[in-house]
Order: C-alpha cells, then structure tokens, then sequence
C-alpha cells in the first residue's frame, strides 16, 4: 500500500503542520488579551491594536502560501487531515506553555489520530496524476 | 445558553466554513484561469473564519476548540469527493474516520 512521496511534498506537509501548530498556540494566547464578552466592533478594534495579531497575521500568510504549494501537487482529501497532526503538537505545546493537562484518553485520541494518518498517508497523494490505484 | 455551548456552536461554523475555502483553495490550483476569484473567496471565507474563531476562543479552550474542528475533515471529504472529483478511498475514508474519532476522544476529554 505504501507509495513514494515526492519529497518536497513532504517537506511542504511538515511546515504545513508546524505553522499549524504556532498559530493555535500563539492565536489562543492573542485571543486571551482581548476583552471578554465584548461587542464585535470592540473585539475587531482591540485585535488590531495588540501586536501578537499581526504575529498571527503573518504566520497565516506564510501557512497560505505554503498550503496552496501542497495542494498543487496533492489531493485536497489527502493533504488536509494529515495536518491533523497538528493536533498532537498543539496537545504537547498546550501542556508545556499553557499549562493545559494531557491524560490518558487524550493520548489514546492522539494514537487514533496518528493510526489515521497513517492509513492515508499510504493512498494515491494526487488522484488526477492517472496512475491513482482503486485500492 | 451557555459560554461552552456558544463556544462550541461557533467552532462547527469555523468548520463549515473552513470546508468550503479549502475546497475554493484546491479550485485556484485546478483552474489557473480563475485562480485569483477562487483565491480571493477562500482568503474571504478564511478572514469571516478567523473573525469567528478568535470569538470562539474567548468561550472554550484550544484543546476544546482545535479538535471540534476535526468536522471540517469530514466537510472537505465530502466536498473533495463530490465538487472535485477526487478518488477518495475507501482507506481515505477509514483514516479520515479515524482521525475524527482522536479528535472527538480529545475534545470529550478536554
């Protein structure tokens, strides 16, 4: 079932993940600055004037980039849930910097996810290159 | 209703709409002569995404929100399959089911 992945897809699916990974960490700690409970026009305004939200800009504009480069040369079917293991990086960094608590289950959760991404990772990546197996 | 169920409610719109963009931006690689008006819908819907997200963030935590987001791996499936043609499998379709059963496991554990 295991199939050869260009290596600059992989390379791409990797940052891909990372910078998944940096937005939720540092967007959850941005959204933490703003008032609570505040009307739209008021949350929007005070989003702009907080500096770690053109940090999250940024990082979103590199993940853009980067994510229409993968599916250039990739299904969207396939490269979208292996960025799922994003989550399990998210589970480590909320547990390191935001003091978040990881057990058991949460681990089990991240075992199917990865067994997950696996199974896919081992499909056709581009269906529209002709040679895509039935499997 | 409840801070965590606004919350909740929130990201499964942040999913829907993250469906739809991924599909505009997988449309913008296909059809390099629209690219740019796919291009400019995905950014749109992800900017509405994001709006709505940060709100969301204020209600339920990361490790809440992130994986309830796993609904837009089902959304994009879907679409993929039906709007872009694409061969998912039936071992596509088992990761993806086991993909939203870790993400499910984290979230009622969250």
């Amino acid at each position: 079932m295991a199939r050869a992945i260009p290596l600059n897809l992989v390379a791409r699916l990797a940052l891909a993940i990372g910078l998944d990974s940096a937005v939720q960490i540092i967007w959850k700690v941005a959204a933490m600055q703003l008032p609570h409970s505040a009307p739209l026009p008021s949350t929007v305004e005070a989003a702009l004037h907080q500096p770690i939200f053109l940090l999250v800009a940024a990082l979103f504009a590199w993940q853009l980039v980067n994510w229409l480069k993968v599916l250039e040369r990739s299904d969207l079917s396939y490269a979208q849930p292996i960025t799922s293991l994003s989550f399990v990086s998210v589970f480590a960094l909320s547990a390191l910097f935001l003091g978040e608590h990881v057990d058991a289950p949460k681990a089990l959760g991240i075992a199917l996810v990865i067994v997950g991404v696996w199974l896919i990772s081992g499909t056709h990546h581009d269906s529209r290159a002709g040679n895509a197996g039935t499997q | 209703m409840t801070q965590t169920v606004t919350g909740v409610l929130l990201v499964v719109l942040c999913s829907i709409i993250e469906g739809i963009a991924q599909t505009s931006f997988k449309r913008s690689a296909l059809e390099t002569l629209r690219r740019a008006r796919w291009l400019s819908v995905g950014i749109a819907l992800f900017v509405v995404e994001a709006l709505i997200y940060t709100i969301a963030l204020q209600f339920v935590e990361v490790s809440t929100a992130f994986p309830i987001g796993s609904i837009s791996f089902v959304v994009v499936t879907i679409l993929s399959r039906y709007v872009l043609n694409e061969l998912v499998t039936g071992v596509r379709w088992i990761g993806v089911a086991l993909v939203v059963a870790g993400v499910t496991l984290l979230a009622v554990h969250a």
